[in-house]
């Protein structure tokens, strides 16, 4: 760590899009975790300003469930504060010596988004969609696209999931549904089902964890709603639920396999999470 | 009609921590009918349709009733975690922090047969108690199993010696009570460790026991952890001891999947992933496993999409053109059917639910995935053949009534979450 902070400063630090950093919350020496943290971010600020910071707060399982949200806010509150610290800090230094001009960029550009996660529950699915979703190039087409095949086919909500983690890549909700559903963690809720899914499935067949494990999944819940979940592009696979009946059901299958073609582009030869991002932190890595 | 996959309540979400600490209350399915009442009526009408003919009697005279499961142990052997993770879905890993029971606590468990569960303090010894005398009949007098949890990563004399006791005490007067044993925390023993255990718990117990004269009381063994799969195995087969006319269902299994290609069938309890019945195929831990894990799949797309009243013109909305039929006739089946294909050999796993309890999964043959069309046919016969064993037969009139009924249901739903 400390070599990245000195040598190797201008090299790890420069084009950097997204920095995670993660602090483990049963840390035994929180105030050097701060200072390395700050010493990070000051760097960050130095050689990459437009740099987006999260802030994973990890091994919240450790903390008994009551005193986890105060816990969480608590540090997070600190680290806020450290980031805005090293911020001030950087902007009067760059004024005084002509280093990268930060004029442009305000407190809140800097303001790192924070999660509360552990590897034992579904909040790290969390945490990784909102950066993917942040890193994913032409989010904007594909959402337009996702709404259009959604409205064709009367969908209540489709998305994308990457293949191989389940993150949710992006997704399209009718507006009915997104005002009604009462589910507003489903998203990183499934992707921890499929995800999980996808392990048993490779327990049960002796294939890696990390190939391809099912193809076709559908679900038809009476009267109540159908979901299907499907191989889509090489590097997704796409879930629609529909209003419950067979002919609906049939008809969306066929639309989404015509609608592949229009997601081709999905499968270019970026993949989005490896470019310009930086995990580092005290503890805690894990593959998602 | 209104059934509990299709229509679950929202049970809290257990894999978030930021959600509201869960409560402790157990599970109901908002569709609950208490089984003692289907017994109630199936009987009646059984004997009206039969005339005289009393239903089989069963193997145990505790059908009648609720059976009830006793969790009895040495303090901190796990049963707490026990009941709580198979009946409560806690996850297993906040075990750690449960308390130590200080009284019995009691659960009733409204599923396809109503049952009790009965969690012990492990500190108080309930024959030889200086401070109270526990009434054995209120105790011992229903009883459908007596669960015996000893900690296998601790010394387990004293715990063997305790069981021994407690048998020697039981034989006397409820000598039909069946004795369970589970060698519980096995998670991280070996193989060979936790078979050489499995052994010499055994052996003591036979032992002391025949120096005592008693040689006939019926005991099992299972090796179990909370961790894995291995505490659902164990309760399912205790469970399947108290179900009366089982062979008769694993017949059907047993049947269906000949015909059908399948490697392994299982009927399961929505709500515990107990199986209460499985074709005679060999048992295979890995079958069970995964079907137990669609059953989650399942529950979490259930309860992330079904569990919520939809707006008032949803319904009016789909059955306009293109498709202008009645809701009820668009689908094809009013009860949750599900499939999925596994890549490594093009090998389907279904699932069917059967009624507001029970779901039947199975898992294929690799390959036989063209054959899906004649499969369904004889799943849906299997289904009704099920349905009519627990005797809840739907008559035509629910399905006019649907609306209605779904209706109330939904409101149930809204109130009570
Ligand atoms: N309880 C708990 N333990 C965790 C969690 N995530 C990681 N751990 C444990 O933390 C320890 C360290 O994890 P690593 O992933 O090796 O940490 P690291 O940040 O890569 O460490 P360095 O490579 O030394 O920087 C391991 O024992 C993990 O099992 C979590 O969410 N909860
Ligand atoms: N490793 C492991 N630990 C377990 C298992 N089951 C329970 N435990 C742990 O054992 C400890 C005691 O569990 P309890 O369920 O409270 O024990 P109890 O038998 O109810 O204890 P009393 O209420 O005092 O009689 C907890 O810390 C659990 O996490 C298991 O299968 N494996
Ligand atoms: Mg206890």
């Amino acid at each position: 760590m400390e070599n990245y902070l000195s040598q190797q400063r201008a090299h790890v630090f420069s084009n950097v899009g997204v920095l995670i950093y993660v602090f483990d919350i049963e840390s035994r020496d929180v105030d050097r975790d701060l200072f390395t943290y700050s010493n990070i971010v000051s760097a960050l600020f130095q050689f990459s300003r437009d740099a987006k910071i999260f802030v994973l707060i990890h091994k919240m399982d450790l903390i008994q469930p009551q005193q986890r949200e105060a816990m969480f806010d608590a540090r997070v509150n600190i680290i806020r504060r450290k980031t805005f610290e090293a911020f001030a800090l950087i902007r009067k230094q760059n004024r005084e010596l002509g280093g990268q001009d930060t004029s442009g960029v305000s407190e809140a550009d800097v303001e790192p988004q924070a999660f509360a996660t552990s590897i034992w529950d579904q909040s790290l699915y969390k945490a990784w969609a909102s950066i993917i979703h942040d890193l994913v190039p032409n989010l904007s087409v594909i959402e337009t696209q996702l709404a259009a095949l959604g409205a064709a086919i009367e969908a209540e909500e489709i998305l994308l999931f990457e293949r191989t983690s389940f993150l949710v890549v992006s997704k399209w909700t009718s507006e009915t549904a997104a005002r009604e559903n009462p589910f507003g963690d489903r998203f990183e809720r499934l992707s921890n089902v499929l995800k999980a899914w996808k392990h048993t499935c490779s327990k049960y067949t002796g294939t890696p964890r990390n190939s391809e494990q099912f193809t076709d999944f559908e679900y038809k819940a009476g009267a109540n709603f159908s979901v299907f979940v499907t191989k889509f592009t090489t590097n997704t696979y796409i879930q629609v639920v529909l209003p419950p009946g067979e002919a609906r059901f049939n008809a969306a299958k066929l639309n989404v396999a015509i609608a592949r073609s229009w997601f081709k582009f999905l499968d270019g030869p970026s993949a989005p999470v490896a470019t310009g991002s930086a995990v580092t932190g005290s503890s805690g890595d894990y593959a998602a | 009609m209104a059934t509990s996959l299709t229509k679950r309540t929202s049970s809290t979400e257990h894999r978030d921590p930021h959600s509201a600490p869960r409560s402790r209350g157990l599970y109901i399915s908002p569709a609950t009918v208490k089984l003692n009442h289907i017994y109630e009526q199936n009987r009646q009408r059984q004997q009206k349709k039969d005339g005289v003919k009393a239903p089989e009697p069963t193997a145990t005279p505790l059908a009648k009733g609720k059976p009830r499961l006793l969790l009895m142990g040495q303090r901190r052997s796990g049963k707490s975690s026990i009941s709580s993770v198979v009946f409560h879905k806690l996850p297993p890993n906040e075990t750690l922090y449960l308390e130590s029971t200080a009284r019995i606590q009691k659960d009733s468990l409204n599923s396809f047969m109503d049952f009790q569960v009965w969690d012990f303090p492990g500190q108080i010894d309930i024959f030889d108690n200086p401070n109270f005398t526990f009434d054995m009949d209120a105790i011992f007098g229903e009883v459908g199993a007596l669960i015996w949890v000893i900690d296998a990563q601790d010394d387990y004399l004293e715990a063997v010696s305790k069981l021994n006791a407690t048998i020697l005490h039981l034989q006397r007067s409820y000598p039909h009570i069946l004795i369970e044993v589970f060698i519980h925390k096995v998670d991280g023993l070996s193989d060979d460790y936790k078979l050489d255990i499995q052994r010499d718990v055994t052996i003591r117990i036979q032992d002391e026991l025949s120096d005592q004269g008693v040689e006939n009381a019926s005991i099992s063994f299972y090796l179990t952890s909370i961790y894995n799969h291995s505490i659902f195995e164990a309760f399912s087969k205790v469970i399947q001891k108290l179900i009366p006319r089982l062979g008769q269902l694993e017949a059907l299994l047993t049947s269906l999947c000949r015909t059908c290609r399948f490697d392994k069938a299982y009927l399961f309890d929505v709500n515990t992933k107990i199986y209460i019945a499985t074709d005679s195929s060999p048992e295979d831990v890995a079958s069970y496993e995964i079907c137990s894990d669609y059953v989650d799949v399942i529950i979490d797309f259930t309860e992330v999409y079904g569990s919520w009243q939809r707006s008032p013109g949803w319904r009016a909305k789909l059955e306009q053109p293109p498709w202008p039929k009645r809701l009820e006739d668009q689908i094809g089946c009013d009860l949750a059917e599900s499939g999925m294909i596994l890549s490594d050999a093009q090998r389907p796993i279904i699932l069917r639910e059967v009624d507001r309890f029970l779901a039947l999964v199975a898992i294929m043959h690799e390959g036989s995935y063209d054959k899906m069309p004649l499969i369904n046919m004889n799943v849906d016969e299997v289904v009704k053949g099920l349905t009519e064993f627990f005797e809840i037969t739907k008559p035509k009139e629910t399905r006019v009534a649907g609306k209605d009924s779904i209706q109330g249901q939904m409101e149930q739903l809204a109130l009570g979450s």
